[in-house]
């Protein structure tokens, strides 16, 4: 047995959405809905993938899940990035409990000040009272990662601008007016070594997947993409623990999706890939820890073209994390856009005869946690 | 597809504040109590997820602080949060996981400290709508009191009966050795302590703990190779409901609760829950909800939760004890409880309850409820797979 996707949603990403928060889930579940030519009535389970906090209160679900459609209907809510969400819907399919699962993750980071909030995720002991929070965790990694492999500003530019010129085609995209490589390197600095275009926004926004199983999701659509393997895994809390720019996480994530999909060699046999790139730096780690080349070679994908749309393989043709950050819903939009490029409905940033994506996301400090998602034709 | 037992289970001694531990140390104890009651090292459980609602403790998303003494390291980890229910969700995520035919063996650990947090109720206050229900300043307390008055003058409740359901909990608490309120209650003392709420008063409410558990659910080949007696998994059920309570018919919760008991029931084959199962763990933090879940379960008629309390039914040595652990009245970490109503429920039906056990249980009933009484989750257990 499978689990195909039959269905996605997605609303565009803005600064700040004037709307009720809970009213965007409503928006982004009847989008997945029409997608998929169902009603929500054919649903019989909702996963929802969001933190709490972020919205400046405390059990956020209680609407979201209504914005969903889920009255009376079976519930999990993943408290962490929506391809956690993912992955426990799929486990659900899987296991027979469900046969149609609406998986919706909204990412409203204007509610709040998300400096703070991702400070409070410190422990009270070691780490809060230097005033860290995960933007500033993100510009350490960069940091370390730039100073162990010599990364130029220049290269690190470069995907910047591949990033944000991919996202002005983008229907969705939050940051959508492009850039020079002159315009990154004359920006202000954000957090040290890292200039604001180097590094994600905060952004409103969401999305959302209509799963099902094989035998339904063959009736009711013409071309389901297929979950063909996914991995999530846990590394230590403590930053000072590791070395920052292994991504560890990432690298038994994607080590346990590829020997389920029966992946040998990722850089060959993935088409196009969608990652978390917090900031330009963590696109280079994350390419290694996926095994796309070797350690310490990332930085120059992108300037080589390898990354590039029409490239060997395209890396955020939909302009990533970069481009979009709504927070919580940032990982499970890379499936999103992997489902649109596999089906040819990638609009503008469509990659030519793409057969299989690799969605990948992180989170937490030091990307504690990662999810990578494999999907076929 | 495959079946699922629940092969060890462990918890933390429940108090008040844990002064002598961090958060790693209170999850790690937990789950290592669970792995030594299964008997299996700590490399065998493949995968955890984790439960703990934010932001109690405060610190958010604290499971990325306890996830790795709880034995996450390294491992898929994935992290659960349905408010109140949040411990039954983190089972039922496990147990979906394991079923998948994803992992053969997964542990599922709750962890909360209500103790780190200044006012509980202030904090609960911040989940209800900004617009409509926040500034009526009301916290938990509110899910014992509407249904409560509603009920009483409804169907004729008294205070007395909802007594009896303290008196029963405190009682039953006192036989098991992780509950934090131990102590035994009169009627009189209950009926005359404080009122919080009107009518609830502080011998109705539930405490605020902090502590852990950990449960290990395996698949049907290594269940049985772990243990002889475990418990299996033969039912699990959700459920949301709209938030606001004037939404609700009756303010009552009777409703979504009953549809989510009816569709397990209907699943496992159950007819006439009453005869047909032994015992039930329910998450009662009020006494009111006692009542009205009983009815909501279809153990008694609407209306008639109050006479299962008067007439012994539900009492240790009755047709169905309800919480012989001394239930959430006695011990309530927050983000944890509903999984110790899942982990109690399948210890009666392991046979590990000493004195809290009830004798020769087939079928245990746990159940778990979250937001303003929004989302109710169930699962069955029994000593046979279905």
């Amino acid at each position: 047995m499978r689990v195909g996707i039959i269905g996605v949603g997605q609303i565009k990403s803005e600064e700040c959405k004037k709307d009720v928060f809970s009213d965007q889930s409503t928006l982004i579940a009847k989008a997945a809905l029409a997608d998929a030519a169902i009603e929500i009535g054919d649903i019989d389970n909702v996963v929802l993938g969001e933190y709490d906090l972020v919205t400046g209160r405390t059990a956020a679900h209680m609407y979201t899940i209504m914005g969903a459609g889920g009255f009376l209907k079976d519930e999990l809510r993943i408290n962490d990035d929506g391809l956690f969400a993912l992955a426990q819907a799929y486990a659900g399919i899987m296991s027979g409990s469900f046969e149609k699962t609406l998986v919706l993750s909204t990412g409203i980071s204007s509610e709040g000040p998300q400096e703070l909030i991702t400070n409070m995720r410190l422990d009270p002991f070691f780490h809060r009272h230097l005033g860290l929070h995960e933007k500033m965790a993100t510009a350490m990694q960069a940091l370390q990662y730039r100073e162990k492999y010599q990364v130029s500003e220049k290269l690190s530019a470069k995907i910047a601008v591949k990033n944000r010129n991919n996202a002005k085609v983008n229907p969705y995209a939050h940051l959508d007016q492009g850039l020079s490589i002159d315009e990154v390197l004359e920006a202000d600095f954000d957090c040290w070594p890292l200039r604001i275009t180097e590094r994600a926004p905060w952004s409103d926004g969401g999305c959302a997947l209509i799963l099902a199983s094989e035998a339904y999701a063959r009736r009711v659509c013409q071309n389901p993409i297929w979950i063909s393997g996914l991995g999530w895994s846990n590394e230590t809390y403590y930053m000072g623990d590791k070395d920052l720019t292994q991504l560890t996480s990432v690298k038994y994530a994607a080590q346990r999706a590829y020997k389920m999909a029966g992946i040998k060699n990722s850089a060959t046999e993935i088409d196009i890939a969608e990652l978390f790139d917090l900031t330009t730096y963590h696109e280079m780690m994350t390419c290694e820890a996926l095994g796309f080349c070797e350690k310490g070679k990332g930085k120059y994908l992108a300037d080589e073209g390898f990354t590039e749309i029409g490239g060997q393989l395209p890396v955020n043709p939909s302009g990533g994390v970069l481009s979009s950050n709504p927070m919580s819903a940032s990982g499970l939009t890379r499936l999103v856009e992997c489902v649109l490029q596999l089906q040819g409905r990638a609009s503008d940033h469509q990659v030519t005869d793409a057969a299989t994506g690799l969605a990948q996301s992180i989170s937490g400090y030091g990307a504690q946690r990662a999810c990578t998602v494999i999907v076929r034709r | 597809m495959k079946r699922v037992a629940v092969v060890g289970v462990g918890q933390t001694k429940f108090v008040s504040q844990r002064k002598d531990a961090i958060h790693p140390e209170v999850a790690h104890e937990a789950a290592l109590a669970a792995i030594e009651d299964a008997g299996i090292p700590i490399e065998e459980v493949e995968a955890l997820t984790v439960g703990t609602m934010d932001p109690f403790d405060g610190i958010d998303c604290c499971d990325r602080w306890f996830s790795g003494a709880a034995g996450g390291f390294n491992k898929p980890v994935i992290r659960l949060n349905t408010a109140g229910a949040t411990g039954m969700s983190t089972g039922i995520a496990a147990y979906e996981q394991v079923a998948s035919g994803l992992f053969d063996i997964v542990m599922a650990v709750g962890e909360q400290r209500v103790g780190e947090c200044h006012d509980a109720q202030s904090l609960l206050n911040t989940c209800m709508c900004p617009y409509h229900e926040r500034a009526l300043g009301a916290g938990a307390v509110l899910l014992g009191t509407f249904p409560a008055t509603r009920h009483m003058h409804k169907f004729g409740s008294t205070n007395e009966q909802r007594a009896l359901s303290a008196v029963k909990a405190h009682q039953n608490a006192m036989n098991n050795p992780h509950a934090h309120l131990q102590f035994e209650v009169t009627v009189d003392q209950v009926l005359n302590s404080p009122i919080v709420e009107w009518p609830l008063r502080l011998m109705e409410c539930c405490p605020r703990s902090d502590g852990a558990v950990g449960v290990i659910f395996a698949s049907e080949d290594v269940a049985k190779k772990i243990t002889d007696r475990p418990a299996w998994v033969n039912g699990v059920s959700s459920i949301a409901d709209g938030p606001f309570f004037g939404d609700r018919p009756d303010v009552s919760y009777r409703a979504a609760l009953a549809i989510a008991g009816r569709r397990l029931f209907d699943k496992c084959g159950i007819k006439n829950p009453l005869k047909e199962i032994d015992v039930a763990e329910l998450y009662i933090p009020f006494t009111t909800m006692e009542i009205i879940q009983a009815e909501a379960l279809g153990f008694c008629e609407e209306g008639q939760g109050g006479r299962l309390l008067e007439e012994g039914i539900t009492w240790m040595g009755g047709e169905m004890p309800i919480c012989p652990s001394g239930g959430v009245l006695c011990t309530n970490p927050i983000g944890a409880t509903a999984l110790i109503r899942a982990a109690e429920a399948a210890i009666q039906v392991m046979g590990k309850g000493g004195k809290r056990q009830v004798p020769n249980v087939e079928t245990a009933l746990a159940s778990g409820l979250g937001g303003m009484v929004q989302f109710h989750t169930l699962m069955l257990f029994g000593s046979e797979p279905r």
